[in-house]
């Protein structure tokens, strides 16, 4: 996915905005229950929808994989989709952010990500693809229920909108009481990475009622983050005018670590990232020799642990290889190529 | 309700026969009547489930809202999906069902009646709901047109409704006979 190489709305700010919806197919027995035959049958229906509609199918091996697991850490599929027992695939659609996973609890989990706080443009991107697969397999629906899933809290739209936040002034403020930033009925949670919250990376996401108009939750949505953003911008304005130095300092000295050291573990390179990216937030004129935005999202997807022992090949027998294997990442990109150009 | 067998308990196990008619009867009638199996099979753990004749299975899948299922008092908990046979406790203990139609046999249980049917005109839903909308609409506009057209004794135009409503109608089993 692309999200993290093109530039989008408040881009600074908002990481990506994603748009999720969860569905199963009507008139049968819900993915998660189904044998085995009906399993596959119904995958491989869907197959043939998708690749004739330009989704291009991933390899995904059987069991809890190195793959699944970055894919997981991406954000990209569900939890129940890596611990899923029955068969599974993935397909994506690059000119349209567009990613399905078929398996894990709820059969079919269609995504779009696009980058910055563009929560519309993904939401038609996901909305298309929904349209798509209905026409040819219709949806459980129930009317003042909304659209069926094997768990009975998950009935409703099925929908949920979600952005990626960057507000280190939480951090630097000494906040903790998340919760107020966002509107009574959205959650802002921590991104967590091995149990901590790291980056300084928050994910605000809203579930809209099944009844309620689409259009109308997503312009509520992109407005709770405005709202963030402007309050975000405010604080971190009062902390650059007195620490100014300190945040650049910090920033360069970051920089120099990220370039240098041998080995890095992930809460190590969250943390660096979050430091030269709060200098580019607040101190845009002197941020020349500082690595793009662009390169700082890919690093920070691609830094993660199940990301760096898929990407040398597995051959990360220990924690150090694993440490040694992302700082040699980090280096090629900063070193080599500052802004990050046709990531696949 | 009271059972129709006994006329004295209160009735627990609603079902259609073949011809659709509807029947209540209490659990101790319907186990003597064979209405509910006293064996559970080995794998639901040795708890007594109810018995789905075939026929009746059939009649269900005719009109899933002619829901054989147990409702009320103490045998709650025995009530199964007659589609997957899941067991309706196990839906609440697990908060998890088997299949589609668990959510229309159960709904009255998960569900209470707060549920509001008030759509947004933007709401999602699915493109072969929006056509089943459509459909019954249709069919109601046309009533209304036949009556008016037997009213004025066009009986031309009442047969021409006649046959469209039909259709219709057709149209609409024949997607629930792909159940």
């Amino acid at each position: 996915m692309s999200w993290y190489n093109t530039e989008g709305p408040l881009w600074d700010f908002v990481l990506y905005s994603k748009v999720r919806y969860i569905r199963n197919v009507a008139k049968q027995r819900f993915y998660s229950d189904a044998d085995r035959n009906r399993a596959a049958e119904n995958t491989a229906r869907l197959d043939s929808i998708l690749q004739k509609n330009g989704f291009r199918a991933e390899k995904v091996a059987a069991g809890v994989t190195a793959q699944a697991l970055s894919l997981l850490e991406k954000g990209f599929v569900e939890r129940d989709f890596v611990y899923s027992d029955k068969p599974r695939a993935l397909y994506q659609n690059e000119p349209c952010n567009l990613l399905i996973s078929l398996g894990g609890d709820n059969f079919i989990s269609i995504s779009s990500i696009v980058s910055g706080a563009s929560i519309g443009e993904a939401r038609n991107m996901a909305a298309g693809a929904e349209e798509l697969i209905d026409r040819e397999m219709p949806f459980a629906y129930l009317e003042g229920v909304g659209y069926l899933s094997p768990r009975i809290s998950d009935c409703g739209s099925g929908a949920e909108l979600s952005s990626a936040l960057y507000l280190p002034s939480l951090r630097l403020s000494g906040s903790e009481d998340v919760s107020s930033l966002a509107p009574h009925d959205m959650s802002l949670r921590p991104m967590m990475c091995g149990g901590e919250n790291l980056g300084d990376i928050y994910i605000l996401s809203y579930v809209p009622h099944h009844l309620s108009d689409e259009e109308s939750a997503v312009r509520y949505f992109g407005g709770a983050v405005s709202k963030i953003i402007e309050k975000e911008k405010a604080r971190l304005g009062m902390i650059a005018q007195n620490n100014d130095k300190n945040i650049f300092e910090s920033a360069r000295r970051a920089l120099g670590t990220l370039l240098y050291s041998s080995a890095l573990s992930e809460g190590e390179l969250l943390r660096l990232l979050s430091d030269i990216r709060l200098s580019l937030c607040t101190s845009e004129s002197r941020s020349e020799d500082l690595p793009r935005v662009a390169t700082l999202n890919y690093l920070r997807a691609e830094g993660l642990s199940a990301s760096v022992i898929l990407a040398s090949g597995k051959t990360c027998s220990s924690q150090y290889d694993c440490d040694r294997a992302r700082a040699a990442l980090v280096r090629g990109y900063i070193e080599h190529k500052n802004e990050v150009k046709n990531v696949k | 309700m009271n059972c129709e067998s006994c006329k004295n308990k209160h009735a627990s196990v609603f079902f259609a026969d073949e011809s659709g008619g509807r029947h209540a009867l209490c659990s101790a009638c319907a186990e003597s009547l064979g209405k509910i199996s006293p064996y559970s099979p080995a794998s639901e753990g040795g708890a007594a489930r109810p018995f789905i004749p075939q026929s009746t299975l059939l009649a269900l899948k005719e009109d899933p809202h002619v829901a054989l299922y147990q409702s009320a008092g103490d045998d709650s908990a025995r009530a199964v999906c007659p589609y997957c046979a899941t067991p309706l406790d196990t839906a609440i203990e697990k908060g998890r069902v088997g299949c589609p139609e668990c959510y229309v046999v159960f709904s009255d249980r998960l569900f209470p009646s707060s549920l509001s049917p008030e759509r947004a005109k933007g709401a999602r839903m699915p493109s072969s709901y929006k056509a089943e909308i459509d459909r019954t609409r249709s069919i109601s506009e046309l009533k209304v047109k036949i009556r008016s057209a037997v009213e004025s004794e066009n009986y031309e135009l009442a047969a021409t409704l006649r046959d469209k409503i039909r259709r219709l109608e057709g149209s609409g089993r024949a997607a629930r006979k792909e159940i």
